[in-house]
């Protein structure tokens, strides 16, 4: 640890501070310097790739020393680090008692995860620490269109995102979302994503948040046969479908052998797949009511 | 007729069909090496996790002698918090419930629970538990069905299962079930295998897993099986991903804990975690041609040890809910529930 060292983190901490967009890529360096990093107007940073190793190493041996505790240089630090080695939560911890402590700023920090979530839209415990801030601040600041923002746009970075899809759940219940209003959302995200079954099964979940009837089950079955006309071919409507059935037998009481046998003439409608096959069977299954046929 | 399913093609010519057990040990103890630095790392936030998976798959692998056992143990008590009573996953890091139950595990493997501060451990755990039974990793507050898995995993360990509310814990769990038979991370969560295994795990451990009913068994087996993907034999762990070698695990071991582990293709699936391993360098990856990592190595060990296609000599028996060698159940006289 030197000085130079310093003000290497102490640079690049200012740099992701106001840069709008962070990437890694690898960066040649030479014998006489190292490239660490390369900044385009203060709107893009390019880390290297290759220097990873290095940086993460200088950031931890400056955290877990005597002399750099003071709150501005913790988060200098861990803002560095993050970027590096997003998991850590060591780090998110010390972020969680320095937003106590009141030297970091909520607004700011909110503006700091989104572009961290650009760079790691499958981090988990980016999502478990944007959650925590969200509950440290007035629910009236929280802007609803922000966080949902979010939500789709890590979604669409990384497919059947697991994490992103958690928080949507979270968000729609902390900041009281209206049910219909983003169902309506979520239908014109799938029009779009129609592959992704983690937004099929959200769907399903907004379904279940409602005071369901025939009516409700009714009108979605539609739709998922009007899509299945076109795109039969796809997994997540199969499943989904399988997911209404499930849903309507969990919640609704209704002549259970009648609804099966309604569906499997429904299957025979469609051109014969794997999927159709695979739904054709679960149904017969459903259908001999212990059960015990399920796997031979 | 045949749309394909989300999948990988498997190169058969190519890849090893045949279990590389000396370069899978000369692949973890070169990690063992690694790991016997104070050099700070990028992995440093879950390195106790991996001493554990190293230890345990050269266990099973019958080469536990191969690693320095007392550094290891010196490490385990450096990372201890006496404050808390938890353990972090690396020192001056903060502890977590899920290096806790790794630290737990690896000490009761190398014989050494009397280093266990068992009330203190206790007492970590305990403060842990929330009014609805659920529990937070650490003191910020998030709640996951991973973490009651692993406070009960740590208190059937040292034997001390009383000293939290099981029935508030057990109700937490099964409000994480949902309607497809599955379990997500917290109530109304998305189904995901890992968290199947974490929940159905807890019901062991718990000895109540005749919460669920028949159908609901059917109804999880199904999703469970739904998992082994056609043509690789592999399993992924939620619809239309690929399949990755630690499903094996999570996917099989929940099978196992029901008592259908024979619904899975397990000729297919052990090819599937044989070609997944690297020949050159030993070890497992997530699936063929990718690099291995001692993660999939031990999952893809444990994978086919549940499978029971190799003779205790060469795989020893892994238990399907603690993830530990069998004779050290025994040896403890642990008792779990399997259907
Ligand atoms: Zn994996």
């Amino acid at each position: 640890m030197s000085l130079t060292d310093w003000s290497l983190l102490s640079l690049l901490s200012s740099s992701i501070e106001q840069c709008k967009s962070i990437e890694f890529m690898p960066l040649t360096s030479n014998d006489e310097y190292i490239v660490y990093c390369y900044c385009e107007e203060n709107i893009y940073l390019c880390l290297n790739l290759f220097e990873i190793k290095s940086i993460v190493k200088l950031c931890y041996s400056f955290i877990f020393s005597k002399d750099y505790q003071e709150y501005n240089q913790l988060n200098i630090l861990t803002r560095v680090l993050l970027c590096y080695v997003t998991e850590c939560l060591t780090s998110w911890n010390i972020r969680r008692r320095l937003v106590l402590s009141g030297t970091i700023n909520i607004q700011k920090e909110l503006q700091f995860l989104d572009i961290l979530l650009n760079l790691k839209p499958k981090s988990e415990q980016l999502f478990r620490y944007r959650r925590w801030i969200l509950k440290q601040e007035n629910i009236q600041k929280i802007s609803i269109n922000k966080e949902l923002e979010i939500c789709d746009r890590t979604a669409e970075k990384h497919f059947i995102n697991y994490a992103s899809w958690l928080y949507r759940r979270w968000i729609i219940n902390y900041l009281n979302i209206n049910i219909d209003e983003e169902l309506e959302r979520n239908r014109l995200w799938l029009e779009k994503n129609l592959s992704d079954s983690s937004a099929f099964s959200f769907r399903a979940y907004l379904l279940s948040k409602k005071n369901l009837n025939e009516n409700i089950i009714e009108h979605e079955l539609k739709l998922n046969e009007n899509m299945l006309k076109f795109y039969y071919d796809r997994e997540s409507l199969w499943i989904y479908r399988q997911t209404l059935i499930f849903l309507t037998i969990k919640f609704l009481s209704i002549d259970k052998k009648q609804l099966l046998n309604k569906e499997l003439d429904l299957v025979k409608t469609f051109e014969e797949n794997f999927f159709s096959n695979k739904y054709a069977r679960l149904l017969n299954i459903l259908l001999s009511s212990d059960g015990k046929q399920f796997r031979n | 007729m045949g749309t394909p399913q989300r999948d990988i093609t498997i190169d058969t010519s190519k890849v090893p069909k045949d279990l590389l057990i000396e370069k899978h040990c000369a692949f973890l103890t070169g990690y063992g090496h690694s790991h016997n630095t104070y050099e700070y790392g990028t992995t440093d936030y879950l390195r106790m996790s991996g001493i554990y998976w190293l230890c345990t798959c050269l266990d099973l692998l019958h080469s536990l002698k191969l690693i320095d056992q007392e550094y290891i143990i010196d490490y385990i008590q450096k990372c201890y918090d006496k404050n808390s009573g938890g353990y972090s996953p690396c020192p001056n890091h903060d502890p977590h419930l899920l290096y806790t139950l790794s630290a737990v595990q690896i000490l009761v493997q190398l014989n050494r629970i009397d280093l266990i501060d068992k009330q203190n451990l206790c007492s970590y755990i305990k403060q842990l538990q929330q009014d609805d039974g659920s529990f937070m990793g650490d003191q910020w507050g998030e709640i996951d069905t991973r973490f009651s898995f692993c406070a009960i995993a740590c208190l059937k360990l040292i034997d001390s299962l009383d000293v939290i509310d099981i029935d508030r814990a057990t109700n937490f769990i099964m409000n994480c079930l949902n309607f497809d038979g599955g379990f997500g991370c917290i109530p109304g969560a998305e189904s995901h295998a890992g968290q199947i295994y974490c929940c159905l795990g807890f019901l062991s451990l718990v000895q109540r897993l005749d919460n669920l009913d028949l159908s609901t068994r059917n109804m999880l087996g199904w999703w469970l099986c739904e998992r082994q993907l056609d043509k690789s034999g592999g399993l992924n762990g939620r619809p239309e991903k690929l399949p990755d070698v630690c499903y094996s695990w999570w996917v099989l071991a929940s099978l196992k804990i029901l008592g259908k582990i024979q619904w899975i293709n397990s000729e297919k699936l052990s090819k599937f975690i044989l070609a997944s391993q690297d020949d050159e360098t030993g070890g497992c990856a997530d699936r063929p041609g990718n690099i291995p990592d001692p993660f999939h190595t031990l999952f893809g060990i444990t994978g086919l040890s549940l499978l029971n296609i190799y003779d205790e000599n060469i795989i020893k028996k892994v238990n399907p809910v603690l993830c530990m060698p069998e004779y050290i159940i025994q040896k403890m006289g642990i008792k779990m529930q399997l259907l």
